[in-house]
């Protein structure tokens, strides 16, 4: 995945850089809001890790102009600003995710991968988490080597599990994904569909956080 | 610009003049009245002592014409007329002025000759004492009535004066702690000027203060964020080439650089945010939110931290809990006890929250599996950079002693109460209640 990184910190720009490139994400770097906006105009990237205090233009400025005119392109946003009120704007102006400096690089990349799954531009079109392997051009699932047969609605519903692997995904969250696949689920019928889709998986592989949501683990 | 001073001096004065033009005027006419009745009596007089030589021959006749004045008229040594009650006695032996004792009363009288003529004329002093009296009451009634009005106006003027005065003392009374905006009157008279500007001055420069201390703390925190960032960055990167050359490690330095490069970043956002949201200067927006809700945010946030521990948590109790509060300050408190649960708590141990409406108040429990903390300790955990076991803190996780301090000025904005226990998981229990409505 191409990653443009907007960042005006040389030392943490060169660091970042090094370290994506070494996950293998191909990295352009520019140190303006101007440079980033005629960068992102020319269209030779999949994704925005913006930090939001540059030199020229506001980041937040740089993140609405760019939802304007590529609504589709997912932003990351840095920021060493404080408080809930800029990650709530800049959640507010399109901002897909956003990390606070200091942050762990592992992090970063688990959030750049979640946007590499959802475009779909992946080097590898599997999702692996633990002994489960989820091929979303073949549409299969397999549990160590073996493929498992799932309705429509479970896959769709395994896949948006293991899209963000580590973390929770709420009923809400879920039941809008499903109804954004044209799958439209009753409420009380999520229950069921996870409790069908357990049986498939290896046991205790979907976790449920009682009373906030479900989620797979990473290990 | 008015002037107090001005104001008073000017109205007074004014008031003064009017009252006292009132008062001349009234003593004046009433003056006047008098002056008119005695030069009535007078007229009266001189008709009768003009009629006298023509009435009967009678002396002993009495007249009505004159009867408050003595008049006598001799004529070579005759008594030829006499008004009525006048004795037939020579009243007064020498012209001019004198004053004479008769009929029981005490006289002014004049007497003039003229060849063989003698007219005297006489006028009880009584009466003229009565008289004079009546003048010099007549000129002071009016004076002495228009007191009490004098001092009924100068009384609503002075008040009205002083408005502004009351006015400066009203709003300073009412300024809140916290209120630091400029005080302001509708007109402000001169003598409070120096006064006003001096006091709004006053508190331009400690807002200016507060917001000063406010930000140096932000500041402070946003400059060193991205230095430990790089810092944080370049570690990450040197660690991956110091494995990828497969350098051994023998005495864990880059573990150590890692764990300093945490504490530090743990460290300054701590102080940040107590210093944010310590009550002298936070001001808490208020609004009302879903307290339910927000501990399900802060518990899909602190997940993939939980998950890492292999810890389990859930989250019991009502679907939403509607509150006053500050969502910024409550999510903080939130993230501050859940994230010490999962940090103290060993790997794959047990977390639970409570959130649930009882009566008017919000009731969250946060418990956990973990080693939990001594009765005795309860008080101190709350104070700033105090950690259980001092450095060496028992769980090995690196801390900033700054958490439930933080929590403990939260729940103080939101006039919450906290409270410290033994949970049924083992470890410990924190409760924190807050009233529903402020």
């Amino acid at each position: 995945m191409r990653v443009l990184l907007v960042e005006d910190d040389q030392a943490l720009a060169q660091g970042v850089q090094l370290a994506l490139s070494s996950q293998g994400f191909a990295v352009n770097h520019v140190s303006t809001g101007a440079a980033a906006l005629s960068s992102i105009r020319s269209g030779d990237c999949d994704a925005v890790v913006l930090d939001l205090g540059l030199p020229d233009i506001d980041g937040l400025d740089v993140l609405k102009q760019t939802r304007h005119k590529f609504p589709r392109l997912p932003v990351l946003v840095l920021t060493a600003r404080d408080g809930v009120d800029d990650r709530i704007r800049g959640l507010d102006l399109g901002a897909d995710d956003y990390l606070v400096k200091p942050f762990a690089l592992p992090e970063l990349f688990a959030r750049l991968r979640v946007i590499e799954r959802r475009l779909g531009t992946a080097s590898s079109h599997l999702i692996t988490v633990g002994n489960v392997v989820l091929d979303s051009t073949a549409h299969q699932v397999q549990v160590d080597g073996e493929a498992l047969t799932l309705s429509r609605r479970e896959y769709v519903l395994l896949k948006l599990l293991l899209e963000s692997a580590g973390r929770i995904k709420t009923r809400e969250q879920i039941e809008a994904s499903l109804y954004a696949w044209g799958e439209e689920v009753a409420s009380n019928a999520l229950e069921v569909h996870i409790s069908n889709l357990r049986k498939k998986l290896p046991k205790d592989f979907i976790k449920t956080v009682r009373g906030v949501g479900y989620s797979v683990s990473v290990a | 610009m008015t002037s107090i001073r001005r104001y008073l001096v000017t109205l007074l004065i004014a008031l003064l003049t009017l009252t006292s033009f009132l008062a001349a005027l009234q003593s004046y006419r009433l003056s006047s009245a008098q002056a008119q009745k005695l030069f009535d009596d007078d007229l009266k007089a001189l008709a009768a002592s003009v009629l006298a030589p023509y009435l009967p021959d009678d002396p002993h006749s009495t007249s009505t014409l004159a009867e408050a004045n003595a008049i006598q008229l001799w004529q070579g040594g005759q008594l030829v007329y006499h008004s009525a009650q006048t004795p037939e006695t020579l009243l007064s032996t020498a012209d001019g002025y004198s004053e004479q004792n008769f009929a029981g009363k005490r006289w002014q009288t004049f007497r003039q000759s003229i060849d063989d003529l003698t007219v005297i004329v006489a006028q009880p002093l009584q009466d003229r004492l009565a008289l004079s009296d009546q003048v010099v009451l007549a000129s002071i009634y009016p004076v002495v009535l228009s007191l009490p009005l004098q001092a009924l106006l100068i009384w609503l003027l002075v008040g009205r004066g002083l408005k502004p005065l009351l006015e400066l003392t009203r709003q300073l009374t009412q300024k809140k702690a916290d209120d630091l905006t400029p005080l302001q009157l509708e007109q402000t008279p001169t003598e409070l000027d120096p006064v006003l500007s001096g006091t709004n001055q006053l508190l331009a420069r400690l807002d200016d203060a507060f917001a000063r201390e406010k930000r140096f703390a932000a500041d402070v925190a946003h400059e060193l964020r991205t230095p430990l960032a790089v810092l944080q960055v370049n570690l990450h990167n040197a660690q991956q080439r110091w494995q990828e050359a497969g350098l051994a490690d023998p005495d864990r330095i880059m573990p150590a650089l890692q764990d300093g490069v945490s504490r530090m970043s743990a460290l300054i956002e701590q102080i940040m945010l107590l210093n944010r949201t310590n009550p002298a200067h936070f001001s808490a927006k208020l609004q009302r939110l879903d307290f339910a809700a927000l501990c399900r945010e802060v518990v899909i946030d602190l997940y993939p931290q939980i998950e890492r521990r292999q810890q389990q948590v859930a989250l019991e109790g009502d679907e939403s809990v509607w509150l006053d509060g500050d969502a910024f300050a409550l999510k903080l408190l939130v993230v501050n006890l859940l994230g010490n649960a999962s940090k103290y708590t060993p790997e794959q141990g047990q977390i639970q929250l409570s959130v649930k409406q009882e009566g008017q108040k919000a009731r969250l429990v946060v418990e956990d599996s973990g080693p939990g903390i001594a009765a005795e300790e309860y008080s101190r955990v709350f104070e700033r950079f105090y950690r259980v076991g001092g450095d060496r803190h028992q769980s090995g996780q690196p801390g900033s002693g700054l958490g439930l301090a933080i929590v403990q000025d939260i729940a103080l904005l939101h006039q919450g109460t906290l409270a410290l226990g033994r949970s049924a998981l083992g470890g410990l229990a924190v409760t924190l209640e807050l009233p529903l409505c402020h």
